[in-house]
Order: C-alpha cells, then sequence, then structure tokens
C-alpha cells in the first residue's frame, strides 16, 4: 500500500513539472490567438456549407432541376462563395480580435486595421477600383496563413505604440467613442504604410511567397504518418488528464483549417478532394469522444459493480453527442494503465482505419463543416456530402473496433474494481 | 443561507454544464444558493474579473494547466482558485464539489469582501 503511494506520488509529481513547463506553450499569446480565431470561424464554415447541402440533397429529381435551371443553382452558391471565399478576410479581423484583447486593447480598432493591412498585403488595388491588383486571389484559404501573419504583426504594432503612449490624445471631455477613434490613427497610418510598402513599393508579393513555401509544410503536416503521430499523442495527453484535442489544436488548427476550406472549394469546382486530414476527419478518429468510449460505456452501464454503472449512465447521453469527460475522468482512463493503453490504441486504431478507407476510395474526403457534437453517424454522413458509405466507417470507429478493444480492458478494470469494494466491505 | 459566486473554467464549456446543475441541485440541498458562471479555455486571458469578482474559480481536471494563469488573475482580487478532482468531476459528484466549494470558502467570506 505504501510502494503503490510513492509510486503513485512520483508519477503526478513528474506530470504536474511537465505540465508546468508546458504551460507557457498553452498560454502562448499568439498561437492561442490563431486557434481561438480560427475556431471562431467554424459557425461562418458551417454557415456557407449549407450551400453544399442543398446544392447536393441527394434526391434524383432535385439535382436534374438544378442541371436544368443553373441560374438556381447559381444563386444558391452565394452563402458558399462569400464565407468561404472571403475566408482569410474573416480570419484576419478574428485572429487580431484574439490577440488585442490578449494584449488588453480594446479590440474593435487592431481587429480592422488588420483587416486593412491584409488586404493591402494579399491585394493591393493600383489603380482604379476593380481595374489593376490582383482582386480576390488570395482572400479565400489561400491566403490563410498570411492573414495569420499580417494580424500578429499588426496588432503587435499596435499595441507597442500604444503602450510607448504613440497615440493622439484628446483633451478630457471630448465623447470615449471618438477619442478611441483617434487612439487608432497613429497605428493605423503605421501599418497601413508599412503594408503599402511592402507590398506596392517595393512590390513583394507576399501572399504568394507564402504559398510557395507551404506548399511543402502543407503536404507534409497532412500525411498518414503525421496525423497517426499527431492523434496518437492527443490520446496519451487525455490519459494523463490533459485535453488533447486543444493541445494538437495548438499546432494543427491552422492546417486542419486549410485543409477543409481547399477541400470545399474544390468539390465547389467539381475537383476532385485533396486533403483527407481535416478537422472533420478527426470524426472518425474522435468518435463520442476521445479514445471512442461509447462501447465502454455501454459495457459499464452493465457492470457488477454499482459505482462503474453510475458512470456509464451519466456517460452515455453526453458520449452520444462526442463529449466523454465522465468516461474519462469518472471510470477512470486517466493515470490508469488498465484503460489508458485500449484509450490509445484505439486512437491509433481509427486513425489508421479511417485513412485506409480513404486512401483505397471507399469514403470520400469530407468537405462539409458541421457541429462536432452531431451524433457520429449523421456527422459523417453530412461532411461527406451524403456518402452513404461514411455510416460505415463511422459505426466501424465508433462502436466495432472500440467496442472490441474495450471488452478485455473493461472485464480487467471491473475485476480490480470490485476486488477494491469487496475489501473496502 | 449562504450565497456563492462560482466561476467554472473547463475546455469547451459544455461538459460542465452537466456539472452546473449537479452543484446547484447540490447546493440546493442543503438550503444554499450557487450563482454558476462557466467559460472555456480561450476565454479566461480575456475574463473581467476585476468586474464578475466570484468569490471561488474552480478549474476543470482538463484543462489543469491553466491553474497558474488563473491564480496571477484571480488570486489578487481575493479571488480562491481549486482544480476539480478528476474522478469527482468525471462521476459529475455535484455534492461533493459543493463541500470542495464551502469549505475553500470557510471563514473568509465576510472579511474579505468589500
Amino acid at each position: 500500500m505504501a510502494a503503490e503511494a510513492t509510486t503513485k506520488k512520483t508519477w503526478t509529481d513528474r506530470l504536474t513539472g511537465w505540465m508546468e513547463a508546458m504551460a507557457p506553450l498553452f498560454d502562448q499569446p499568439h498561437l492561442a490567438s490563431v486557434r481561438d480565431g480560427l475556431a471562431a470561424l467554424m459557425p461562418l464554415l458551417i454557415i456557407g456549407a449549407f450551400s453544399l447541402l442543398v446544392l447536393q440533397f441527394p434526391v434524383t429529381s432535385w439535382l436534374e432541376y438544378l442541371d436544368a435551371n443553373p441560374d438556381v443553382a447559381s444563386k444558391i452558391w452565394v452563402p458558399f462563395n462569400i464565407s468561404y471565399g472571403l475566408l482569410s478576410l474573416f480570419a484576419s479581423f478574428t485572429i487580431a480580435y484574439g490577440l488585442a484583447r490578449r494584449r488588453g486593447l480594446d479590440p474593435l480598432m487592431p481587429s480592422a486595421l488588420s483587416l486593412l493591412a491584409f488586404v493591402t498585403i494579399a491585394s493591393p488595388i493600383m489603380g482604379a477600383w476593380g481595374e489593376e491588383g490582383l482582386p480576390g486571389t488570395y482572400f479565400d484559404n489561400s491566403g490563410l496563413f498570411t492573414a495569420i501573419i499580417v494580424s500578429l504583426i499588426s496588432v503587435e504594432i499596435y499595441s507597442f505604440l500604444v503602450k510607448r503612449g504613440l497615440i493622439i490624445k484628446m483633451p478630457p471631455g471630448v465623447p470615449p467613442a471618438i477619442a478611441t477613434a483617434f487612439i487608432a490613427l497613429i497605428p493605423g497610418v503605421l501599418i497601413m504604410l508599412l503594408a503599402w510598402f511592402v507590398r506596392v513599393v517595393l512590390n513583394i508579393d507576399v501572399a504568394g511567397g507564402v504559398v510557395q513555401i507551404l506548399s511543402h509544410i502543407v503536404p507534409a503536416a497532412s500525411t498518414y504518418i503525421a496525423a497517426a503521430i499527431a492523434e496518437t499523442f492527443h490520446a496519451f495527453l487525455w490519459t494523463l488528464g490533459i485535453h488533447g484535442d486543444l493541445t494538437i489544436g495548438i499546432v494543427l488548427s491552422p492546417i486542419w483549417t486549410n485543409n477543409l476550406a481547399a477541400n470545399a472549394a474544390a468539390a465547389a469546382s467539381g475537383q476532385p478532394i485533396p486533403y483527407i486530414y481535416t478537422d472533420l476527419f478527426r470524426t472518425y478518429v474522435v468518435p463520442g469522444g476521445s479514445g471512442a468510449t461509447l462501447p465502454l460505456a455501454f459495457y459499464l452501464i452493465r457492470s457488477r459493480s454499482e459505482r462503474l454503472r453510475r458512470v456509464g449512465w451519466l456517460g452515455i447521453w453526453p458520449g452520444i453527442f462526442n463529449i466523454n469527460e465522465p468516461i474519462t475522468f469518472g471510470t477512470p482512463v486517466i493515470f490508469n494503465p488498465v484503460l489508458a493503453i485500449p484509450f490509445i490504441i484505439i486512437t491509433f486504431l481509427n486513425t489508421s482505419v479511417a485513412w485506409l478507407f480513404h486512401v483505397i476510395g471507399f469514403v470520400r474526403p469530407a468537405y462539409i463543416a458541421a457541429p462536432w457534437t452531431l451524433p457520429t453517424p449523421i456527422l459523417a454522413y453530412l461532411q461527406t456530402g451524403y456518402d452513404w458509405r461514411a455510416i460505415i466507417l463511422a459505426l466501424l470507429t465508433e462502436f466495432i473496433i472500440p467496442g472490441i478493444i474495450w471488452y478485455p480492458a473493461f472485464r480487467a478494470w471491473e475485476r480490480q474494481v470490485l476486488e477494491k469494494e469487496e475489501q473496502a466491505g | 443561507m449562504a450565497k456563492y459566486r462560482v466561476l467554472l473554467v473547463c475546455a469547451a464549456g459544455m461538459s460542465s454544464s452537466l456539472l452546473e446543475v449537479a452543484v446547484i441541485e447540490a447546493a440546493r440541498r442543503q438550503g444554499d444558493e450557487v450563482e454558476i458562471e462557466a467559460i472555456s479555455v480561450p476565454q479566461v486571458a480575456v475574463f473581467d474579473f476585476a468586474a464578475h469578482r466570484p468569490d471561488i474559480v474552480l478549474i476543470g481536471p482538463q484543462v489543469r494547466y491553466k491553474e497558474r494563469s488563473v491564480r496571477q488573475l484571480a488570486e489578487p482580487l481575493g479571488v480562491v482558485v481549486e482544480v476539480i478532482d478528476p474522478v469527482t468531476y468525471g462521476m459529475v459528484d455535484g455534492d461533493r464539489i459543493y463541500q470542495q466549494i464551502v469549505q475553500a470558502l470557510m471563514g473568509r467570506r465576510e472579511e474579505d469582501r468589500p
């Protein structure tokens, strides 16, 4: 008993030390602002995806009607074109907003100026409006990484000037709204000047260059190897009680968002869908929550231990909507090798099997953004543009694979719990 | 009858809504009242602790790594910060979390609050 307590303590100590070492990364303002800013785009992506859902609604007569009436179809495309086609503009605003608030600034003007800087960098209007320049080329997902860089730099410039007091101060008595607008003037001029100088005077095609560089990085981060490592690591973090999805999102969310938007754009123009690894691919990795714990919840409700039965019931309802903290923490999976090991194995297997199903062409890569709290089979059906085979993959990864792996683990853990309960009397 | 203002910090503000109901119920059984606001991790950095002045901040175990930054923001204002025990959290054990709130705030409510 004493020995057990000592081992537990060292484990906890090591973990605490490790988490504290990691904490600055989680709190790193730039990385966190990017992640939160991209997460804020989700509603826009879902709104735009309604166009796709309507246009591809799998009823033959409807599809024939659209083919015969392209003007109707082009009207339905509008929400999609505006949300996905201007994705990077929205991103330059939402990311700047997050960083400005983290820097303790009133976020309105920094966000607006970030948008100004991004448009200047990505598409300067050189002649009269609409005559020259590169209208919209980098406003869709291809400018996403440029938007990230530009918004972070422009907020930092703004923050620097405000904190140094290099702003126009209005005399007291001037209404706050007007005073705030004047605060933004000098930073705004400077940000605009800098963006203009780089893009127009020096004629550096920043956005094009970023696309060039990323054409080497994004594909590497979107491979099976990258996905398998990231997802397995995410599961490992959960077994230490750390939110794995948020953690890998710090690095991967720009890749996921970029890939999802690229997939949607490809589907819209009738091209083959390029990327397997997106936010939506994770539907098959973590169906019912990380570790695919829904089958475990079903086993738990039939356990002979009353405590485990209670955890099972607590876990089933949120589990259907892909929330499983009751199972992860209540059973518990965390710091419990008996359940932590299958938790990690299932995540790895789900990633691998789902990837294989995509590679052999059994399932179409997902391209329609939908809320992750939808029950997995429905979510899989919608996000693939009504591909019924995605439901098969969803059932396989939500129930069959984890159902097999969880069973022996559940029996082993139940035996231990019952023994302890008997000892306790 | 005691009244407590609690700020709950978790990942997406979803699993903690289960907890919210359980803790409010547990307090009601004791004849007390608890007011809970749940926020997600990204909101912590921008949450106005001074304006909201919760009595206590409870941090979900899956976002424990936020403990230090929450302490830096909340403790200068006399707000107690605690992490919820993982199993208690998983079992959605409202009674035990309510006990944790009462114990953490015991004796410090009257004198500390202006």
